[in-house]
């Protein structure tokens, strides 16, 4: 479930839903951060623990604001149990994705020629293998976990930012201050650390900040498929798939944390696009 | 010798287990043959499973059976049927036979054709036996009949039109083995013709046939109107098999009218289905499921600790979530059976007893935090699963983990797919990987001797499935002196006392027998009973 | 263009061949093996017999060997049996390929008409609701596919029982054409929400961009109803962008649609590959690979083609002119 969005794509369509995406992501972010830090007194009950005579309570019960599953283990518990990993399930391959684009990206473009189109054709075969397959293999390997399943999003994510940070760096070659460097007599790595790198800097940033709310779905993408988190640990895949399960009779189990997922990865989508405003205007 | 015997019996075990037995004549009730009158509109019923058999429909040829209605079993039949009302085989296209310690004659039925019109008679009985035990046959497919080699088959010949003769190993109970899927009859022409495609559209004598067949996907069977049983026949006129992996899926189709009946229905859901004046109901299997523990490796190694968590895990609350699906087992036999010990101490849930035994066992809660540890060493367990478990072996495992943070266990899950699954339950190489697995089984017998058998020395992996690594000198003295102990007094003191030893040393924890469960519209089916392989017991639907 | 087009074609057969040495070497040095599985789960575990099996499926040859076997077979159309079913893979791939097509080009259409109309509408609707229409694909395209599936399924099968909640056919008598459409609204609509969202966020975008351009500055000077240079010069101009984020779509809707079909039992190539990799059934795996990589080659081929055909400042080889 890469959801690829190519960044010249959300052109000036942000809308102002009223203030910063920023103060929204830390509103949100961090409350949901502060929600797992004190969720000793959030949250009476603990995510893992199973009350077999409190099995499937509806919204607003006593002791469980969003009702509990059919072990009686609490939604309200169990979805701040998720935060951490299912933020850092977002952060860490976003990340990782992009250094690693990057890196292939510049050598790439800098060198070209056979290299470019060696690499370029290794970049061609991953993104024609579908991701779910490589995925699954990924996994298959390492065992299914959630640093496993980051290490799956990673790989897949990786051809598509090896592409867009190439692309930058072919256009950028030909700008005059480098040709100029060049015919200085500047070594390609001078080239490469003062001209390329801070230059593509940029637009790492922005496409990396815009895939981590992908990868948070990704990732729990591949929770819900079995393939991510592993009990007794929890993520909110996790939650999802087992509450649609239950989507009959307790529907909210599956929703809720759809639209938690749905609202943490549109936060850090429009942060990035902001980013990508402010540092256009900026150039 | 006796290794091969008790290889046999386990694999007998096996085999029952996981085989759809033909169950002609062992059930009650079956529905009269049509009075000539106005034609009734076909009954048609549609049948939900997530699971499905692999490898098409061929009996002989099927590597994976599973907990469904059968498609071998009702379109093909075999020379017996095993009844599991008396433990005994019937009579089946075979309507007699002479057991001697080193060969059967079978009389066979007369006037039964296939379904494509070929008459089953002395000679298709040898195609078909030769066919699959024998290499050499031309219509032999090599590997492609994984449980011939169970059957103590060594060659048949023909003595007449309707009658041949098997040569076997000498085995006891040796006429069962031609009940098995193996030994299911199909169409000398059919086989013939169809080649490597034969297994889906198998041409057999039973009283269903093949309309189609989609691999995992839908598989539709119509009444054999030749059948040879003019005097009783089963209800359905059509079925229908439908095949969803997703048992949220097939619940949602039988809410809305889409199937008749589904098998295995999801627990959250059974108290919505009664809502909505459907009919759940559960049948008992002979399947129980169980956490191994590793006795190889500490904190497991420590009898204190084994019991602890025996007292930590809460049966009942496993009962109350699996809704019906489940029913508490204290001990390595089902409650109530033949040879059940019920003086043998259950260990009934109480986490204060746990607590205590893992005080004394030197694993003591810190002053502050909720792990216990001993010399600086905390009380980590790595838990150890295949990933998508469903049901109760589904269920028990969160029960398990709360029960055990509970009493101050740290738990590490490591789950892998199926495909490394056994590998790493065997624990190739390395029997330290994990510390408690889940696992559950399936018994053939109303005897224990199999279930016991199984935590005997002799079957550490790899050589079978004891993944508890249990080997203790006593508990196997005690059921292998049972396996061959002919006097039946005798033989139940050594069974129960085997249950008291595997009480006392906690190898395992017991958590519950399953019970399959059935839901349908009482509108189209009265009735749709399993036989306890969790098969639907074909000839005893009844419908309206 | 026709030497274009060969080296095209060589390089797309070179991306082939590598998708297919990868999918066969990976899965062979993954752990787990078709006839471990198969047998295991039936609790045969002797090892003579597993040996004996794994012969008979020449599991037991090196990589290599077993590689061009395949390969072989696969030149005269041959892409063996499951090992898992013994089905005849071409037979099955055809089947399940076709549920995949009727579902994907379903949701393709649906995603284009939907996303287009609605881009427009959002680019040109002020007030309230055009906030709204300019907010909601964001939300959207946030939301997984699967969740959005269950919500679906919910509201239109099991409580409104307007539409079936799963399979692609009736149980009894089905597969009339009117039964499997009804069958294909749900997973359909399910897979169109995230690509029609973003088709109508790069539509709309692209008209906001164009209302500044100059061309269009001078049509509204000269007096054209606004409607007219709607139609001939923006619309025409903003599709474009549509047209070039194609292949992305594509892509997502290989991937996408294994949770849709997760969700709607629908019986397509996804949750075939999904069972095929974890049952180990080479064979499937290794056809159904090649079929999406070569599924993902075309089309992204088509699209660059027909974006050459349309823009006359792209060159075909690809490349944006500066």
């Amino acid at each position: 479930m890469i959801e690829a969005i190519p960044v010249g794509s959300l052109r000036g369509a942000v809308p102002r839903i009223g203030g910063s995406p920023w103060l929204w992501l830390v509103i949100i972010v961090g409350g949901l951060v502060a929600g797992w830090v004190l969720r000793g007194y959030i949250a009476p009950y603990g995510p893992a623990e199973v009350h077999a005579d409190r099995g499937l309570l509806p919204i607003a019960s006593p002791g469980s604001p969003l009702g509990t599953d059919t072990f009686g283990r609490d939604l309200v518990s169990r979805l701040l149990a998720g935060v951490p990993v299912s933020i850092i399930a977002g952060i860490i391959p976003a990340a990782v994705g992009m250094t690693l684009g990057m890196a292939i990206g510049l050598v790439s473009g800098l060198l070209g020629g056979r290299v470019d189109r060696l690499i370029m054709s290794l970049m061609d075969v991953l993104l024609a293998f579908p991701f779910i397959l490589l995925a699954i293999l990924a996994i298959a390997v390492l065992g299914p976990s959630l640093q496993n399943a980051m290490i799956a999003v990673t790989i897949a994510i990786l051809p598509r930012n090896a592409r867009i940070i190439r692309a930058e760096v072919l256009s950028l070659r030909e700008r005059d201050y480098v040709t100029a460097a060049r015919l200085a007599g500047a070594s390609q790595t001078s080239i490469l650390w003062q001209h390329l790198v801070p230059n593509v800097l940029p637009t790492a940033l922005v496409v990396g900040s815009t895939e981590i709310g992908h990868m948070i779905a990704s990732t729990s993408g591949l929770s819900f498929l079995g393939l991510g988190v592993q009990p007794p640990d929890v993520d909110w895949g996790t939650l999802i798939a087992e509450g649609s399960r239950y989507v009959t009779v307790a529907p909210h189990l599956a929703l809720i944390p759809s639209v938690v997922v749905a609202v943490v990865s549109l936060m850090f989508v429009l942060v990035g696009d902001d980013l990508r405003h402010r540092l256009s205007r900026t150039n | 010798m006796r290794a091969v015997h008790q290889r046999m019996g386990l694999r007998l075990a096996a085999i029952l287990a996981i085989t759809a037995l033909l169950a002609t004549g062992c059930t009650q009730t079956t529905a009269p043959a049509p009075t000539s009158g106005a034609p009734a509109a076909p009954k048609i019923l549609i049948f939900g499973t997530s699971t499905a058999s692999a490898g098409g429909c061929d009996g002989t040829t099927l590597v994976q059976y599973a907990i469904t209605f059968s498609c071998p079993a009702t379109t093909q039949e075999g020379l017996v049927t095993f009844d599991w009302a008396t433990n005994s085989a019937k009579p089946g296209l075979a309507i007699s036979w002479e057991e001697k310690p080193d060969s059967i004659t079978f009389k066979l039925r007369s006037g039964v054709t296939f379904q494509d019109g070929t008459p089953f008679n002395a000679d298709a009985v040898v195609f078909n036996l030769r066919r699959v035990f024998d290499k050499s046959h031309p219509q032999n497919l090599g590997q492609a009949f994984p449980y011939a080699f169970y059957v103590p088959f060594k060659s048949v010949e023909k003595v007449d039109e309707m009658t041949v003769r098997v040569s076997i190993t000498p085995t006891p109970n040796a006429v069962w083995y031609f009940s098995f899927m193996a030994t299911l009859m199909q169409s000398p022409k059919a086989v013939e013709a169809k080649g490597k495609d034969y297994a889906f559209s198998p041409v057999g004598t039973g009283p269903y046939k093949i309309v189609s067949f989609e691999d995992k996907v839908r598989v539709e069977l119509a009444r054999n109107e030749n059948y040879w049983n003019t005097q009783q026949r089963p209800a359905p006129d059509r079925i229908i098999i439908l095949i969803k992996s997703d048992v949220a899926a097939l619940a949602n189709d039988l809410l809305s009218g889409n199937i008749d009946v589904m098998i295995e229905p999801p627990v959250e859901q059974t108290d919505k289905m009664k809502d909505a004046a459907l009919k759940v109901e559960f049948f008992p299997t002979l399947v129980y499921n169980y956490f191994g523990l590793n006795t190889t490796k500490p904190p497991f190694d420590d009898v204190k600790v084994r019991q602890a968590v025996n007292y930590a895990f809460d049966k009942e609350a496993l009962v109350k979530v699996s809704k019906g699906a489940a029913q508490a087992m204290y001990g390595a036999w089902f409650e109530g059976a033949y040879a059940y010990n019920a003086d043998v101490p259950q260990y009934k849930f109480d986490p204060n007893k746990a607590r205590q035994l893992l005080d004394e066992a030197g694993w003591k809660l810190p002053a502050s935090g909720t792990v216990r540890a001993k010399g600086g060493q905390q009380l980590v367990v790595k838990f150890f699963d295949r990933t998508g478990r469903t049901g109760v072996q589904g269920a028990q495992v969160p029960v398990l983990l709360s029960n055990l943070q509970d009493v101050g266990f740290k738990v590490e899950s490591e789950l892998t797919e199926t495909a490394v699954y056994l590998d790493k339950v065997k624990g190739v190489g390395d029997k330290t990987r994990f510390n408690i697995g889940n696992f559950g089984h399936g018994s053939a017998f109303p005897d224990p001797q199999i279930a016991l058998q199984r935590w005997t020395s002799e079957n550490i992996p790899p050589a079978e499935f004891n993944i508890a690594f249990y080997d203790s000198v006593k508990y196997t003295q005690l059921v292998v002196s049972a396996r061959t102990e002919l006097n039946v007094d005798k033989r139940l003191g050594l069974l129960k006392e085997a249950q008291r030893v595997l009480r006392d040393d906690a190898p395992i924890i017991w958590t519950s027998r399953s019970l399959i469960g059935m839901a349908w519209n009482p509108k189209k089916i009265t009735a749709i009973p399993l036989l306890p392989t969790s098969i639907v017991d074909l000839w005893a639907i009844k419908m309206p | 263009m026709s030497r274009y087009l060969a080296r095209r074609g060589l390089a797309s057969l070179a991306i082939l061949v590598g998708v297919s040495v990868l999918v066969f070497a990976a899965m062979r040095l993954v752990p787990g093996d078709p006839i471990t599985i198969m047998l295991g789960t039936a609790e045969l575990a002797d090892p003579k017999f597993v040996d004996e099996f794994r012969r008979s499926y020449g599991l037991d040859q090196p990589i290599p060997v077993q590689y061009w076997a395949w390969l072989s077979h696969l030149l005269t159309g041959d892409f063996g049996r499951s090992v898992v079913s013994r089905e005849l893979v071409g037979d099955l791939l055809l089947r399940r390929l076709s549920a995949t097509l009727v579902l994907g080009s379903t949701a393709a259409v649906l995603a284009l008409v939907v996303g287009i109309l609605w881009g427009v509408a959002a680019a040109y609707v002020r007030g309230l609701f055009g906030g709204v229409l300019r907010s909601a694909p964001l939300f959207l395209m946030a939301l997984p596919s699967f969740s959005i599936g269950i919500a679906l399924g919910f509201i239109f099968a099991v409580w409104l029982r307007l539409l079936p909640s799963s399979g692609m056919q009736s149980p009894v008598d089905g597969g009339s054409v009117m039964d499997i459409l009804r069958h294909t609204v749900l997973p359909a609509v399910t897979l169109a929400v995230y690509p029609s969202a973003f088709t109508a966020r790069l539509t709309q975008a692209s008209i906001d961009e164009l209302q500044r351009e100059d061309f269009v500055r001078t049509a509204q000077a000269s007096g054209i109803p606004p409607g007219r240079i709607t139609l001939l010069h923006v619309l025409p101009n903003a599709l474009l962008p549509v047209m070039t984020n194609g292949g992305v779509m594509v892509g997502y809707m290989l991937t996408a649609a294994v949770f849709v079909e997760a969700v709607f039992a629908w019986p397509g190539v996804g949750t075939m590959m999904v069972a095929a990799v974890l049952n180990r059934d080479y064979p499937v795996v290794q056809a159904g690979a090649l079929l999406v990589a070569t599924t993902f080659v075309m089309l992204s081929w088509i699209i660059d083609v027909l974006y050459g055909l349309v823009d006359p400042r792209i060159n075909v080889r690809g490349r944006p002119a500066q």
